[in-house]
């Protein structure tokens, strides 16, 4: 492949990465216009909250475990995922995936806006504080309108050591670390069978009365995606939000807004313990990789299984693959594998990095050989070892 | 790891075609059945999705023993990957 082919690849990557992200999260309400209300029906093939504002379609994982919860089979979410995975393997976590982007953009900037990100977190956090509860019984606005300065300075005292304790973890100079692929194993493992398969089946969850989506309550896109816009959308009046270019009469309503309600009051531990998991889980992305993808998502879980037999795939041919002499796929690999390893494949995303930048060209995309029957192509071998 | 090229035998690609086809085939009929009485299932997803999720969100009150319970089989998962997976992991050099 010519070097400028290459790298226009990664750049095709990049702009579909930015176009899914606006498009699956609706940050910038610039797809406002969309009819999303139709959208909403479907589960998108990528992690993304359901109660973001703005989020065109349904989460996957939440309709599942919504399913799961009620007692019956998720027929056509399971069917839709899979056949997207039968198709196009794990190929949505690497293009499509707002949440992976995100990802790769907190890796991508760890060493010059590191700064930057900290302080908006920090700024967001002091922000939520003040308007909800998150640990305490009253947020410190409340206590400070109260004038319970008592109360008042304790918490602030608290929510320093808390949040100066993961804060801190920025300031320590770590090294880069990679996640290997049997210890990401037990834990997508973990998340997928317990809190995503078996929890929402047998445990009920007090705050909604019925059974529960336990891996939400754990979820940081939702915390990132859902649980922030939301509160600051609603710490301000309705009327501060307007349509958005929309006709008056227009049948979209950003959601959340439709039901605009004080919600802030609500936010408290179980708030504050998914504000504080993503705090920490930024810092570890800061030193590696797409470690929730990697370890965590129960949807990548899902789709990985695919990967051995899907339509699209990326192989490597061992026959020519320099392996640890060259390296390269591991070093440019947003998922941290060395592809020519035994049990990388499932944790292959296809962003086709390595395919576009493997200097010997070991690494190819591949289609399945069924389709030579249609489409002849060279013969490609995968090399085995002798018994 | 020793030289590749004295370790490996050419051998033609594994054909999943089959495999494919069944799947695609699986997938279809999970879809379609989704899809039986009017599409129900979609209803179902859109009316959850217009709800706003307070599990998603962080609101409401907390279950600590349930979260304990998660933290606690974690730490077993973890565990048992400290004395069976890492042993995996350095004998196939991952």
């Amino acid at each position: 492949m010519p070097r400028k082919t290459r790298f226009k690849l990664t750049l095709v990557k990049e702009r579909v990465q930015l176009c899914a992200f606006l498009f699956g999260t609706g940050i910038f309400y610039f797809l406002a216009t969309l009819p999303p209300l139709i959208l909403k029906r479907f589960p998108m093939p990528w992690l993304v909250c359901w109660s973001d504002p703005l989020a065109v379609g349904a989460c996957p994982a939440g309709s599942i475990q919504h399913f799961l919860t009620v007692g019956l089979f998720p027929f056509f979410a399971i069917g839709f995922l899979a056949l997207i995975a039968t198709i196009f393997g794990r190929m949505s976590c690497g293009w499509l995936c707002p949440f992976g982007y995100v990802q790769d953009l907190i890796y991508r900037m760890r060493e010059f806006t590191k700064w930057v990100v900290v302080a908006l977190l920090a700024l967001i956090v002091v922000y939520l504080c003040w308007t909800s509860p998150v640990f305490a019984i009253k947020p410190l606005r409340k206590m400070f309108e109260q004038q319970k300065y008592g109360q008042f300075y304790l918490w602030i005292g608290l929510y320093i050591v808390i949040f100066g304790a993961l804060f801190s973890l920025f300031f320590l100079k770590v090294k880069k670390f990679t996640i290997g692929n049997t210890f990401a194993n037990y834990g997508r493992f973990f998340f997928f069978l317990i809190p995503f398969i078996l929890f929402p089946m047998f445990f009920m969850d007090p705050a909604l009365g019925t059974k529960g989506p336990w891996f939400c309550k754990l979820c940081p896109s939702g915390t990132l995606f859902a649980a922030i816009p939301q509160f600051l959308i609603n710490s301000f009046p309705r009327d501060w939000f307007p349509p958005f270019g929309l006709a008056a009469n227009s049948s979209f309503i950003p959601y959340g807004m439709s039901s605009y309600q004080d919600i802030r009051s609500m936010g408290q531990v179980m708030f504050g313990l998914k504000i504080s998991m993503l705090i920490l889980l930024i810092w570890v992305l800061t030193h590696s990789k797409r470690a929730f993808c990697k370890f965590a998502c129960p949807i990548g879980f899902i789709y990985s299984g695919f990967n051995y037999f899907s339509a699209v795939r990326v192989v490597v041919d061992k026959e020519i693959c320099k392996t640890e002499k060259c390296n390269i796929c591991w070093k440019i690999c947003p998922m941290d594998i060395k592809l020519y390893n035994k049990g990388a494949t499932s944790h292959c995303i296809e962003c086709l990095e390595c395919v576009a930048r493997c200097p010997h060209k070991a690494a190819k995309l591949v289609r399945p050989s069924y389709l030579n029957w249609l489409f002849p192509r060279r013969s490609f071998t995968i090399a085995t070892k002798k018994s | 790891m020793p030289e590749n090229s004295k370790e490996v035998v050419k051998a033609p690609e594994k054909s999943p075609g089959y495999i494919y086809l069944i799947a695609l085939f699986v997938t279809l009929v999970l879809i379609l059945w989704g899809l039986r009485s009017g599409g129900q299932e979609l209803k179902e997803i859109f009316a959850t999705a217009m709800t706003l999720c307070l599990s998603c969100i962080g609101l409401g009150r907390i279950n600590f023993t349930i979260l304990s319970w998660i933290a606690i089989l974690f730490v077993v998962f973890m565990v048992a990957y400290a004395l069976f997976g890492g042993k995996y992991a350095k004998k196939n050099k991952i």
